[in-house]
């Protein structure tokens, strides 16, 4: 119970960051009265947990049928039509296991820390706009009130680490702190290049003016600005693979050498947690990226007005944004199966001295190329 | 990692970087797009070796239950059960063999004087409990129509004989008692008894 | 009881909370947790003062740069053996109440101001206030120079921190 609290209290805390912006749930209550965002901020919660646990249940599969494929294995197929319900079938399974807390751990941080992992995430979920109005919270600080709630999560797995009493969780919790804070830069620097572009905050608004242009993707910001935004986006993506612990930066949970981590100790619904915060943070990274880099939801080829206005418009607007997010993801997992894990010396040299200058250059770049 | 200096190394050691990457990505997405190598167990069978020695079978029909096998196998896996009949026939009771020992050497299959007993390509024999694992290589149990038939035949044979031996005997008798009467009676020879052998290695001519 | 007060119920327990968490722990990792809840619980009334901007930045500031920092620095520091001795504790009070003295005269001097929103102004949330703060940085007249000072302050930090590692580890790979 206790790891349920973080992530509901994250999502108060973005929808009160909402101010007076439209969503979807505000919409429905009413935005002024204050029991109003109330039942709009459960409802939008209810919305995102339910997504961001059905995502996970999709990824897994994808990974393990993707990873069989790329070593001439077959992957699960024995659940369901293509083992697709495998993934439900495991989820079943880790709730039915025995939920053990290691006798000298510390039981209420021990608890504590899942929830507060799954957080971040959770709520920078409700952030993302899957279309013109199919957003929980379009709050005006968008990206920076994102990029917020995925620097949380590092809190989470450090207590976590320390929480458990074991050396190799505590490891993988200061290698996690140490990725994490590092990482943030050059995803910080790629994040205000997207801000610069379109001179807004709101990943809604930079959606919106990514539409149109030639084919429609003219304006994508890859394409708007390919000299500067091209090599932004493949960083940014990286740092976001190091954020989500994606190999071949998955350091803090390295199977072969800290046995699992900082999560070596977790088990049953708790570890569910971190395994719910980790595929489901993919598809969120993923989205993000999308929606600064590669047009939000527009579609190649078809003018902007094709997915605005109508519901059905909106629901293929998700769609789009959704299949566009999937081939980030499925990019991720094609890498985890290409990349061996890296050294943490190795993790610091690529940020510090490669990321960050890179993001720097391009950030300046994209300042005089806005300015020109 | 070699080294290299300045920015030339800087942007070198970049480029490896990416470029390696590209070319590690490159093949995982070739594997990706090829087929599977999985053989999906127990729908689909590997193929195995021509010589392969696999779980036995036996030609029943070929079998003269003579117990070579079982003497030869060197743990003792086989075990004969049977009764004859006449004509031949056996009535099959048992042959079973224990896979929780055999070790599949082949030594039971060679000296089979109707090489009738083979290792079989047949090799997945997972069970639940050991005692499932002793399987009865017999392909019917007791007898077959056939089987008696032929135990009816042999018995009307050995009836025949024996309504046969009868007459001779009669018409031996008839002589010696003539030959008595005519003159000293021979030498008795010794009584022929046809029902108490059982005629062998007929079995297999039907 | 409406929402705000409700909400402001919560948020000020946990910050309260967090903050006696932080002075009577026995662990200093603890400290830093409860540090951590304290923090969020502040950004949580900003949030209620409808200063999205502010709330934002202290989660990304404090929480997420800050407790961590000190998280990694409690780790990597072996225990200090005086921590508990008089004098330290006496050092240490006499900066809480000169800080206290500080804030008290603040809070007084802002004459009636100090609960809720600025009235003149309305919510400071949305993008507007981004770009006011954006031109309160860049403008000569306004922050301009502190900023510029916090900039090199921050450089200098920097280069130290380079500096100090490199003296000690030797050339790093
Ligand atoms: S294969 Fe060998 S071990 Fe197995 S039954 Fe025949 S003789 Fe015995
Ligand atoms: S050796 Fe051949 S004929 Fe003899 S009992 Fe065994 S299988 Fe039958």
């Amino acid at each position: 119970m206790i790891s349920a609290l973080p992530p509901a209290a994250a999502i108060f805390l973005a929808q009160g960051t909402g101010g007076e912006s439209r969503s979807l749930f505000r919409d429905l209550f009413g935005a002024g009265s204050g029991w109003g965002s109330f039942a709009s901020a459960v409802l939008g919660f209810a919305v995102v947990f339910a997504v961001a646990s059905a995502l996970p249940v999709l990824f897994t599969w994808a990974e393990r049928r993707v990873s069989g494929r790329m070593q001439q294995r077959r992957g699960p197929n024995r659940v369901g039509p293509f083992g697709l319900v495998q993934a439900v079938a495991d989820g079943v399974k880790l709730m039915f296991k025995e939920d053990i807390i290691p006798a000298n751990a510390e039981r209420f941080l021990f608890a504590l820390a899942p929830g507060l992992v799954l957080a971040g995430m959770i709520a920078a979920f409700a952030l993302i706009p899957f279309s013109e109005r199919a957003i929980v919270v379009d709050a005006p600080l968008g990206v920076y009130l994102l990029a917020a709630l995925l620097s949380l999560q590092v809190l989470g797995v450090v207590m976590a680490g320390w929480a458990s009493n074991n050396k190799w969780s505590l490891l993988g919790a200061m290698r996690e702190a140490a990725q994490m804070v590092s990482y943030e830069i050059p995803m910080g620097i790629c994040l205000l290049i997207g801000v610069l572009s379109f001179s807004t905050l709101s990943l809604r608004e930079m959606s919106l003016a990514q539409a149109d242009g030639w084919l429609n993707v003219g304006n994508w910001l890859i394409f708007r600005n390919p000299l500067f935004a091209f090599p932004a986006f493949v960083v940014l993506y990286v740092a976001l693979l190091a954020n989500t612990k994606r190999a071949p930066f998955d350091l803090p949970e390295a199977e072969s050498e800290l046995v699992s981590g900082f999560h070596t100790e977790y088990s049953g619904i708790r570890f569910s947690f971190f395994f719910l915060e980790e595929y489901a943070s993919m598809f969120l990274v993923s989205a993000l990226a999308v929606c600064m880099f590669l047009g939000g939801w527009n579609i190649p080829f078809l003018p902007g007005s094709v997915v605005t206005g109508s519901v059905g418009a909106e629901i293929l607007a998700a769609l789009v944004l959704i299949v566009k997010s999937f081939a980030l993801v499925f990019v991720m997992i094609w890498l985890r199966w290409t990349l061996p894990r890296i050294r943490i010396d190795q993790v610091m040299n690529l940020c510090y001295k490669y990321l960050t200058p890179i993001a720097f250059v391009c950030l300046i770049g994209t300042c005089w190329w806005e300015l020109r | 990692m070699n080294r290299r200096d300045g920015f030339a190394g800087w942007v070198r050691n970049l480029w490896d970087g990416v470029f390696s990457t590209m070319v590690g990505m490159g093949i995982t997405i070739r594997y990706f797009f090829t087929k599977p190598v999985t053989v999906q167990f127990p729908e689909e069978k590997m193929e195995v070796a021509p010589r392969y020695r696999g779980i036995h079978y036996l030609e029943q029909d070929l079998c003269i239950a003579c117990r070579v096998c079982e003497k030869a196998c060197p743990i003792d896996c086989i075990e004969i059960r049977f009764k004859r009949h006449p004509g031949g026939v056996n009535e099959w009771f048992e042959f079973s063999l224990d896979y929780n020992k055999c070790m599949f050497c082949e030594l039971c299959c060679i000296p089979c004087p109707k090489s009738c007993i083979h290792e079989g390509r047949e090799y997945s024999m997972v069970r639940y409990d050991r005692s499932e694992l002793v399987l009865d290589l017999l392909t019917w149990k007791g007898m077959r129509e056939v089987d008696l038939r032929t135990i009816k035949e042999a018995e009307e044979e050995k009836k025949r004989k024996a309504a046969e031996a009868a007459a001779r005997r009669a018409a031996e008798k008839a002589k010696k008692e003539a030959a008595a009467k005519e003159g000293d009676p021979g030498k008795p020879r010794k009584k022929e008894t046809p029902g108490k052998r059982d005629p062998e290695g007929g079995g297999d001519e039907r | 009881m409406s929402a705000e007060i409700l909400a402001f119920l919560v948020l000020a327990t946990a910050t309260v909370a967090g903050g006696v968490v932080t002075l009577w722990s026995r662990y200093v990792v603890h400290s830093a947790f409860g540090l951590m809840l304290s923090l969020l619980g502040v950004a949580g009334f900003y949030v209620l003062l409808g200063s999205d901007f502010l709330a934002v930045t202290q989660v990304v500031v404090y929480v997420g740069g800050v407790v961590v920092l000190y998280l990694f620095g409690v780790m990597l520091t072996p225990p200090d053996r005086e921590e508990r001795s008089i004098r330290r504790i006496a050092v240490a009070g006499i900066f809480a109440v000169a800080a206290l003295v500080v804030l008290l005269k603040a809070v007084f001097g802002m004459e009636g101001r100090w609960y809720g929103v600025d009235p003149d102004r309305g919510p400071a949330s949305g993008g507007a206030v981004i770009r006011e703060v954006g031109n309160a940085f860049m403008d000569k007249e306004a922050y301009l120079l502190p900023f510029e000072i916090a900039s090199v302050l921050l450089l200098v930090a920097l280069v130290g921190a380079v500096f100090i590692a490199r003296r000690e580890g030797g050339r790093g790979s």
